[in-house]
């Protein structure tokens, strides 16, 4: 797969119709991983190294990746959970940025980076990933049509507070 | 929504509330926005799933920029994106706006003892507030285990990049932010100069659309009503509490209840800013409904798993004189006035009201207070039962309320003269009067056992220009509200204010058989526990 170093900007997975760039803020990070698995949930995972890393945001752009493509990090960093150092590459993250999640997580100790029940010190060193939702890159591109807001003034508004499920 | 003319594989979906039915009921409902709680993908807590429940409100957010998986139909390897977007496009064709409950004060991640799903493990001192003399342990400020750090430049980047991504690229047009509060705790105390608002206020996207504040949190000085920044509206929880209280009859309440319904000038006014910076409600997602706001006591959420621990205990509620389900004729058609006074207050407030979901067809959750993580039947809306005569009386109240500028003006009111009718009989554009027909004075808004009030609203009296600059005239409108246990005769102002006055509104008959019309000077019965609208006709 080729890597290329893409930009430090804009943070996220941005797809841009040929490949996909992707950035993600870190000042503790000592590493980070990329992590791009497949849609059939086998488990496979590729990782990428970000080895650039401009003003603590690391970067890569992999041309050919689409959306559709799930992801997610692994941060090597500092184990220091005194010092609110909580660094711990077993542990499958999702992008802050992320613009779509697929699945759910799944209540495994594994998503926990401490020994669950145990020493809070102690790094739990299980692979999270079978366990985390994936971070999803998604189209950017929509036919809005002519789409236009109301910009219905306040005092016009009448305001119904709704749930999606409900 | 799961409304049944929905196909079944859509409900609950972004595409349901895209659908025809749906758009349909909001046109015909009369309602120009509709909040979303929250859609931002979201986190079934551990606690819940091995309670055997779920998180079904969503205030536990772990990805800022991503639509909510779960309530997506078309699928999860991003459809769900060009889903919302269908949704919100096809929404605005429609003229009614999209606002989303965001939840920008914490994450799913909990404290030090929960899960590193994401920004815990990126960079927690990044993302979380810290305490300051013990680093592992992160600072509370909204009960769920961690405040996101809006001192850090990367958090509040964060927030600022996911609220321009909602408007840019989903198209939004407001956002009702939770716990507010909690964003302008820069240091230890609520700081309304933060740099939150100061960010928000010059950005030249998110500064432009609806930012409406739930303004508060539960750290110290948490309770900010009424001290937002001029720019933001704010839910009016004063307004809330008050018109509870006063339908219940809890004494000593006529006052603030004046002020409440006439815009809280003592809240909004101080600060250049407007009646509707008021965003009214009586009943919202986070408590009971206006069905079991009348119904129970108090709150019943075994459901919950928490033995009925959890949840508000005060609710200002009443139900009337039995707990909870009864098929006692005259409780069933208290509780019905009841719902449409509280319905009739809030639509012919000054200030913008917000309904919550269901309450216009009697939804109940059973006196369950506290639905968060009940996503069943007892918190969905159930069509079947819905209340249609609630639902046409509503209906009624918002197309009045569409068609009259006097409850939706935009600047407060002043009580004095605005020039009346005929020359040297200038009415004031806003006056009280007791039942007995007089002025009501300051002894009179002290007098503790005060339930019941007349209000004259001006239909000449409306400074403001419309749109196109020209001058709005209304009808006039006296509002009788009687909150006694009894009916209550109330003499009408004299001659000058009108001659003759015919009933528009009664939250005692909804559907009146003729229309009653009585003179200047002449009284009329308005019954107990109930609201009285009458229009100036001559």
């Amino acid at each position: 797969m080729q890597v290329w170093p893409g930009e430090s900007y804009p943070l996220g997975a941005s797809y841009d119709g040929m490949g996909t760039n992707f950035a993600i803020f870190s000042e503790v990070a000592e590493r980070i991983e990329l992590c791009l698995f497949d849609e059939w949930d086998t488990g496979a995972e590729r990782r990428v190294e970000l080895r650039e890393v401009d003003a603590y945001v690391w970067h890569a752009y992999l041309p050919g990746i689409e959306p559709g493509q799930r992801y997610g990090y692994r941060v090597h960093g500092p184990w220091r959970p005194a010092d609110g150092l909580r660094g711990n590459p077993h542990k499958l993250l999702l992008d802050p940025y992320a613009k779509a999640v697929d699945g759910e997580v799944t209540w495994d100790p594994a998503v926990y980076d401490y020994e669950l029940g145990g020493d809070p010190d102690r790094m739990n060193e299980t692979d999270s990933a079978p366990f985390m939702p994936k971070s999803v890159v998604v189209n950017p591109y929509f036919d809005w049509g002519n789409d236009r807001p109301p910009r219905t003034p306040y005092h016009h508004s009448v305001i119904y507070e709704a749930h999606c499920a409900g | 929504m799961r409304h049944p003319d929905i196909p079944a594989e859509l409900r609950g979906t972004y595409a349901a509330i895209a659908s025809p039915v749906m758009i349909d009921y909001f046109k015909r409902l009369g309602v120009t926005a509709v909040e979303l709680m929250p859609v931002h993908e979201f986190v079934h807590d551990h606690r819940l799933a091995d309670l055997g429940l779920r998180n079904y409100w969503g205030y536990n957010t772990i990805g800022f920029f991503a639509p909510h998986h779960g309530y997506s139909a078309l699928g999860r390897f991003g459809q769900q994106v060009q889903e919302f977007r269908g949704m919100v496009k096809a929404l605005h064709a429609a003229g009614i706006e999209v606002i989303l409950d965001v939840v920008y004060n914490h994450t799913a991640e909990g404290n030090h003892l929960g899960p590193s799903l994401s920004f815990k493990g990126i960079d927690t001192p990044s993302y979380y507030r810290l305490s300051e003399s013990d680093r592992r342990h992160f600072v509370d400020y909204t009960g769920t285990g961690n405040s996101l750090n809006v001192r850090s430049p990367h958090s509040l980047q964060l927030i600022m990049d996911s609220l321009r991504y909602w408007v840019t690229e989903m198209h939004v047009d407001g956002f009702r932010f939770d716990l507010a509060a909690t964003l302008a705790r820069e240091f230890y105390e609520v700081d309304r100069l933060s740099t939150f608002f100061e960010v928000v206020q010059q950005d030249p996207v998110v500064g432009r659309v609806k930012l409406i504040a739930e303004p508060w949190d539960v750290g110290p000085g948490g309770y900010q009503v009424g001290n937002f920044p001029p720019q933001w509206t704010e839910w009016n929880g004063k307004y809330r509490d008050t018109v509870r209280d006063f339908w219940r009859g809890e004494p000593a309440t006529l006052a603030e209840f004046a002020s409440r319904i006439s815009g809280s000038a003592d809240l909004y006014q101080d600060d250049g800013r407007r009646p509707f910076h008021s965003i009214n409600f009586v009943t919202c997602h986070d408590g009971f409904t206006l069905h079991d706001l009348v119904s129970y006591n108090d709150k019943h959420n075994e459901a919950n798993g928490e033995e009925n621990r959890d949840g508000e205990s005060h609710n200002r509620s009443w139900n009337c004189g039995v707990e909870g389900e009864t098929d006692d004729p005259g409780v069933l058609a208290l509780r019905a006035r009841q719902r449409r006074n509280f319905l009739a207050t809030l639509i012919l407030s000054q200030g913008v009201p917000m309904i919550g979901h269901g309450d216009e067809l009697g939804r109940t959750q059973h006196g369950n207070n506290n639905a968060y993580c009940q996503d069943s039947e007892l918190a969905w809306v159930d069509w079947a039962r819905a209340d249609e005569e609630l639902l046409a009386f509503v209906r009624r109240l918002t197309d009045f309320r569409n068609r009259h500028q006097v409850f939706r003006r935009r600047r407060f009111f002043t009580g004095l003269p605005v020039g009346g009718r005929a020359a040297g009989s200038a009415l004031p554009d806003l006056a009280w009067y007791t039942p007995d027909g007089r002025e009501m004075t300051g002894e009179d808004w002290g007098n503790d056992f005060g339930r019941s009030v007349a209000l004259f609203v001006n239909g000449d009296g409306i400074p403001e220009r419309g749109q196109y600059g020209q001058r709005h005239r209304d009808d006039s409108f006296l509002l009788l509200f009687n909150a006694h246990d009894a009916p209550l005769d109330f003499t009408l102002p004299p001659a000058e204010f009108g001659q003759r006055w015919e009933q528009v509104i009664s939250t005692a008959e909804p559907d009146p058989a003729k229309t009653t019309v009585v003179e200047a000077g002449g009284s009329v019965c308005v019954p107990d526990r109930s609201l009285l609208v009458l229009k100036r006709s001559v």
